[in-house]
């Protein structure tokens, strides 16, 4: 019996118009924003091949290992993922490049490649958008009328004078429905995939494929949270056209207005503390309306490192009576003046210098990390805070907890964001490790540049994006996918329940 | 009898379920946008921009002391007032830079050859920077709608005028009524106009409830203290937005006209509804962005200081009369260090300008191409131009600081002039006259605003809406006029 239920309704669905336009559309606008995403894909990842030739060959180029200081940071990248066309995240907004070097923990990225900053005025779309907002549109357009509308033409009863349970009917209904929502979303997505295919730069990597077939998974059960809502509304009221306004007005609070006004209210509401105290444009600022002396001691970093870092330089240059003026300089902020130059003193004076070198060098790198432990900490506790509270608001809509589950899958939430940067403070580990290894801050390797004394380039590490492992996304992304399978129990059970009493004259 | 019809419509919606359930969603929308605004910050925004521009000001009358210092030093930056309208349409607002820099730098120039040096401290004359200063927007929040009264009233309120209106004639005609009307020596206009008047009113009056609900929050919780242009421009938003609803109630008459069952019309406006209000202006912006190209900051840079460099000149060509800052300078020194620091100057302020303009021009692009694609986007930007906030009125603000640059620069010039001690070389501190100036002749820098130069902003927005909404009605009209009844 349940069959038939399945079957019939399936048939049912199939002919109707609904279906039709509901299919072509979803072919069309995945294909459109499949083929305007990959085209930005290629983009991104062109401009990230390029970005990682150009950094390796700027790190291969030194000649001396004094330009790792300032001048020629190494870089670490971050590759543009192919699942960003699932769901966009923060790709783009949060930078893609970020510096790193022995005195600069990796807190903050920038975006390399164009950038005109008045493009934020436009919305980004991607496949998630698609389907959050018209196949649940499309679900409740399918489910409102199963219970409801079978009673008001009068196949209700005519049905239930069978020997069926309400529970297979309920069931029957159920998986009909769900089926001939399937096709629209695994044919659209098909489309979306061939579409991609096409492009001579996509490679669909296994673990891509496993996460476009989970993102398929998770967007059944996203759909089919709806579809339950659909039939729940069905089975409390007495005419179509009612569980039709309702199903109507809980889909325009649900999908769009809880998700935007969350996020609004949070970033409204809860304000940022400034960065002014710890960032470079906060500096200049309060040297313009405050003059040096405030300047510096007020804000943090600047305190820290002309004021502390200064002064145990300079404890130990007038203890081991240590005079400067022998080399080049070269005044940075932060961290004060770092020897460039060839070495023009006195024989005997050159491996005192090259102890207060080596000194001076290791101590900023203790005072690098005190710097990012400042930043990681106001970050932590502001935008980052604010960004997982908006988050967390907005889950209670289902239409919210399933972007969240795709953004996770795809590799482009917050989180992964934070990985790459984890990822580009171990290679900072591992760079530190080579340059002592290479006794780089204690050497004459570290200002010499003389033709027959230049350092061996090739040995330097260099930064590469591992992806992360499908395991561990899948653990990240099981508390949304979990807030959507509960509401599907529960949005069941209240039909069922509704159902019961229902009727069905 | 068009009053009848139209009484009979307003009883009909009224005492429908979906009357109850959009004074319920609007109320709800409406108080939360109320609230957020209030417990925004606001108020400290518009502290700090007080205080920002009192500063300016300050230092703009300590420099006064010296017309060189003046000139050199500049007005120092513009700030960009925020709107008291922003729960109106805020949406890219915290986007846009809240300030325009206007700054010189300092350095100091050497040269030794021989016995000889020369050294000049020089300040770099002032020149409008660009930055993007944003007032504490946290880029990680993924990116939302904000729940102002454009998306209320846009996403929202065009919804339910939908919800109003799909079943109008298509739900008439299967209940057997339309023919029963019609029997009666009804003229069909009289029928149609009626619907929509009573359509009409009904999604008119709870939107005009709501709205007087955001307000009361708004202004009897002290945030804002709106005057009569604020009121003005309130009373033109309010306007635009009931034009707006007629034309999506115009849209959803003329499908239901034309649909057999009201399934099919609420399908089909569902449908086109999704796509014109919700998708088209997500992801066309995106697209449309893309069709000319901009060269990107790090290129940018690049050209910049190319060009710069090829300017450069040695210090022997510079200090060829020696530095003028020596006690008893020759006047050809003034005179080339002059020349070489204008040239530099206008070059830096060109490219930059050129820059800006291909970013905005980039921009507006793509805003006049979604406003032919959806009338979401008209109405949006009408909004805004209202409230002004958005886009639009940061290009305008920019340019407001542009013309004022070259009044101010007029300014000094003519301060010069009055002086007969002074060398009258310009852009050079040591050539300009040294007298003080009264602060008060300074000119201040004023933004343009009021309601008339923004109702002009909104022209070509209001009547794309209102010729939209026209051909809307009409095209429902004929429809009906040819539709079977039975």
């Amino acid at each position: 019996m349940l069959k038939t239920i399945i079957y019939r309704e399936f048939l049912a669905n199939i002919i109707t118009l609904r279906f039709l336009l509901g299919l072509l559309i979803c072919i069309g606008l995945v294909g459109a924003n499949a083929y305007v995403l990959t085209r930005s894909y290629e983009d991104r990842l062109q401009s990230y091949q390029l970005a990682v030739q150009a950094h390796t060959d700027e790190i291969r180029d030194i000649e001396a290992y004094s330009d790792l200081s300032i001048r020629h940071r190494p870089k670490a990248d971050k590759k543009p993922r192919l699942t960003s066309i699932l769901n966009e995240g923060v790709e783009g907004l949060l930078g893609n490049t970020v510096e790193v070097s022995y005195n600069l923990v990796p807190v903050k990225a920038q975006e390399h490649g164009s950038d005109n900053p008045y493009l934020a005025v436009f919305r980004r779309i991607d496949l998630t958008l698609v389907f959050q907002i018209v196949i649940s549109l499309l679900a409740l357009l399918f489910a409102y009328d199963t219970i409801a509308g079978a009673r008001e033409n009068g196949t209700l009863p005519l049905t239930l004078s069978n020997s069926v349970p309400r529970a297979v009917l309920l069931l029957g209904e159920y998986l009909g429905g769900m089926l001939s929502l399937v096709l629209p979303l695994t044919v659209s997505l098909l489309v979306g995939l061939l579409v991609m295919l096409f492009s001579p730069y996509v490679e669909i990597s296994t673990s891509d494929w496993a996460r476009i077939g989970l993102f398929c998974l998770v967007s059944l059960i996203y759909v089919s949270v709806f579809f339950m809502l659909g039939m729940l509304f069905s089975s409390r009221a007495r005419r179509a056209a009612t569980a039709l306004m309702l199903a109507m007005f809980f889909w325009v609070v649900l999908v769009l207005v809880w998700p935007n006004a969350s996020a609004f209210a949070v970033s409204k509401l809860m304000p940022l503390k400034s960065d002014a105290d710890l960032s470079i444009e906060g500096l200049f600022a309060l040297f313009a309306r405050e003059g040096w002396e405030r300047a510096s001691s007020h804000h943090r970093l600047a305190d820290l490192w002309i004021n502390q870092y200064g002064r145990e330089v300079d404890d130990f240059k007038k203890k081991r009576d240590v005079d400067t003026s022998f080399g080049g300089m070269m005044f940075s902020f932060p961290g004060g003046e770092t020897l460039i130059g060839e070495f023009r003193g006195p024989p005997e004076k050159l491996p005192l210098y090259h102890e207060f070198m080596k000194f001076r060098e290791e101590l900023r790198i203790d005072y690098a990390d005190k710097e990012g432990r400042m930043w990681q900490e106001y970050l932590t506790q502001n935008p980052i805070r604010q960004a997982k509270l908006a988050r967390n608001t907005a889950r209670i809509s289902p239409a919210a907890a399933y972007a969240s589950a795709t953004e996770i899958l795809a590799e482009t939430d917050l989180d992964s964001h934070s990985r790459f940067l984890q990822q580009a403070g171990k290679y900072r580990n591992e760079l530190i490790q080579y340059l002592r290894d290479q006794n780089a801050f204690g050497s004459a390797a570290w200002y010499d540049r003389e033709a027959g004394k230049k350092i061996n380039t090739q040995g330097i590490p260099l930064f590469s994006d591992r992806p992360e492992p499908l395991l561990s996304s899948i653990g990240r992304a099981t508390f949304d996918v979990l807030i959507l399978i509960l509401l599907n129990v529960a949005f069941f059970l209240l039909t069922y329940l509704s159902f019961l009493r229902y009727d069905v004259r | 009898m068009l009053w009848h019809i139209t009484k009979r419509e307003i009883y009909d919606h009224f005492t429908s379920l979906r009357f109850a359930l959009t004074v319920g969603l609007i109320v709800l929308l409406m108080v939360l946008n109320g609230l957020i605004f209030v417990g925004s910050d606001y108020e400290k925004r518009l502290s700090d921009y007080s205080q920002n521009v009192a500063w300016v000001a300050d230092r703009v009358k300590a420099s006064c002391e010296n017309l060189n210092e003046l000139a050199t030093q500049g007005p120092i930056g513009f700030y960009k007032c925020p709107s008291p309208l922003a729960f109106c349409a805020n949406d890219q607002e915290d986007s846009l830079p809240i300030r325009v820099q206007a700054q010189g730098g300092m350095g100091t120039m050497s040269w030794r050859t021989g016995e000889v040096e020369r050294s000049y401290s020089y300040k770099n004359p002032w020149r409008l920077g660009y930055v993007q200063d944003i007032y504490q927007k946290n880029s990680m929040v993924r990116a939302f709608t904000a729940l102002d009264w454009s998306f209320i009233i846009g996403v929202a309120m065009s919804f339910v005028a939908i919800l109003f209106t799909f079943d109008a004639i298509s739900g008439e005609r299967e209940r057997g009524t339309l023919k029963l009307m019609l029997s009666n020596s009804v003229p069909r206009g009289i029928l149609l106009w009626g619907k929509f008047l009573g359509a009409f009113i009904a999604v008119a009056v709870p939107l005009l409830m709501g709205m007087i609900l955001s307000l009361l929050i708004s202004t009897l919780s002290g945030v804002v203290s709106l005057d009569a242009d604020n009121w003005a421009r309130i009373g033109l938003m309010v306007v635009i937005s009931f034009i707006y609803i007629s034309l999506f109630i115009g849209l959803g008459l003329a499908v239901s006209s034309r649909a057999r069952h009201s399934s099919t019309s609420l399908l089909v406006l569902l449908l086109i509804w999704v796509v014109f209000v919700v998708l088209v202006p997500n992801t066309l912006g995106s697209v449309v962005s893309t069709l000319r190209r901009v060269p990107s900051q790090r290129e940018f840079q690049q050209q910049k200081d190319t060009t710069m460099d090829a300017l450069g000149r040695d210090m022997d060509y510079l200090f060829k009369y020696g530095s003028p800052t020596q006690p008893n300078p020759d006047i050809r020194a003034i005179q080339l260090m002059a020349d070489y620091v204008t040239t530099r100057l206008e070059a830096e302020t060109r490219l930059d300008d050129e820059h800006l303009d291909a970013q905005f021009a980039q921009v507006q692009l793509a805003r006049q191409i979604l406003r032919a694609a959806s009338p979401a986007t008209i109405y949006n930007y009408a909004m805004e131009s209202l409230a002004g906030t958005g886009f639009e009125r940061h290009r305008q603000f920019v340019e407001a600081v542009r013309r004022y640059r070259g009044q101010f620069i007029d300014f000094i010039k003519s301060a010069d002039r009055s002086d007969p001690e002074s060398h009258h070389i310009y852009y050079l501190k040591e050539g300009l006259s040294e007298k003080p100036v009264s602060a008060g002749n300074v000119p201040r820098f004023v933004e343009p605003t009021g309601v008339a130069r923004a109702f002009e902003n909104t022209l070509t927005d209001l009547s794309l809406l209102v010729l939209f909404s026209l051909i809307f009605f009409l095209t429902g009209y004929v429809a009906f006029l040819r539709c079977d009844i039975r």
